[in-house]
């Protein structure tokens, strides 16, 4: 049992709401910063959870798939204020995929 | 494929008893893939239903933000949110699924001030509502970011697992019941040479007694 922090790596409109809510805000310009502030955050092992959000998120793909096999931190990506790009859904269905083989992701690819 | 053993009775026994193993280990981590397989399914639907739920959620939060900015201006909007409503503390622990080690979160919001931390005048509604709103989904967002993680690591277990029972079956079984194979035929070739011989000696000394 420890306590731990919650960091968001956004674009500043986007994750400015979550100041309110006593966050960690790492706002950054464009998608390319996010790869020079995500390893030190997942090094300084403070975190429990690293938001992402999918505008700024694409970039940083290597590093998050690098780190999900840590149990700690966890790095989630979030849809900024345009809304869902469908992109963390697009993740999980390749987790899945590669986890469960390529039959039974055809069936779910059939229900979706 | 070439088969490097010694025709050996001693050696046969033993290959037989590790072939014995191999089987048993094999339908054990079958069992064991069959049964991850079931939770990471469950687990799978459950991360889908979560993450609908929180984006819907987080893109209405957001929303109702960037309205509560329009309203407001951009400047009373950062003072009014200068101050945190509630600061957000994660406890982080562990829990084991099939053997695998997941983390749990724990959200804790203590309430900094009583209420909000601004003035009702300056604000408008908006953002009261927006910030109920996130703090709303941020609890969501957790059950979210900790169903994910156990997919993640179930998923990698599954495919470590999956190998082991591969490389079982399609290639350290097969091998050994070829080298059993293998000795048996030359234990039993070797037999049938020993037993003709043995017959032809025979012949051979009772023809030298009649001769």
């Amino acid at each position: 049992m420890s306590t731990l922090k919650i960091g968001l790596i956004g674009e500043e409109q986007d994750i400015r709401a979550f100041r309110a809510l006593g966050l960690d805000l790492f706002p950054v310009s464009s998608p390319s910063e996010v790869a020079g502030i995500l390893p030190d955050l997942i090094k300084s092992k403070e975190y429990g959870i690293i938001l992402i959000t999918e505008a700024v998120g694409e970039a940083a793909r290597a590093i998050v798939e690098e780190a999900a096999g840590l149990p700690l931190p966890s790095l989630v990506f979030i849809p900024g204020s345009q809304g869902s790009r469908d992109f963390a859904r697009e993740r999980l269905r390749k987790i899945v995929e590669r986890a469960v083989g390529m039959d039974i992701f055809a069936e779910k690819e059939g229900r979706v | 494929m070439e088969i490097r053993v010694n025709p050996t009775r001693m050696e046969l026994l033993r290959l037989r008893r590790r072939l014995a193993v191999a089987r048993r280990g094999h339908e054990l981590l079958k069992d064991k893939l069959d049964e991850m397989m079931k939770r990471f399914r469950r687990l799978v639907e459950e991360n889908r239903r979560l993450r609908l739920k929180v984006e819907e959620a987080l893109t209405e939060a957001t929303g109702a933000f960037v309205m509560a900015r329009a309203l407001m201006g951009d400047h009373a909007t950062d003072i009014a949110t200068a101050i945190p409503v509630v600061r957000v503390q994660l406890v982080a622990g562990a829990r084991r699924i099939m053997n695998v080690l997941v983390p749990t979160f724990e959200l804790r919001q203590e309430e900094t001030a009583a209420g909000f931390p601004y003035g009702f005048a300056e604000t408008s509604g908006e953002l009261d509502v927006a910030i109920a709103l996130l703090r709303e989904s941020l609890a969501e967002l957790v059950r979210l970011v900790e169903a994910e993680k156990t997919v993640e690591l179930l998923a990698a277990e599954i495919e470590r697992t999956r190998r082991r029972v591969n490389a079982l079956e399609y290639v350290l079984i097969p091998q050994l019941e070829e080298k059993v194979h293998f000795i048996a035929m030359k234990l039993d070739e070797n037999e049938r040479a020993t037993r003709t011989r043995l017959m032809k000696i025979k012949s051979l000394v009772e023809r030298m007694g009649e001769g």
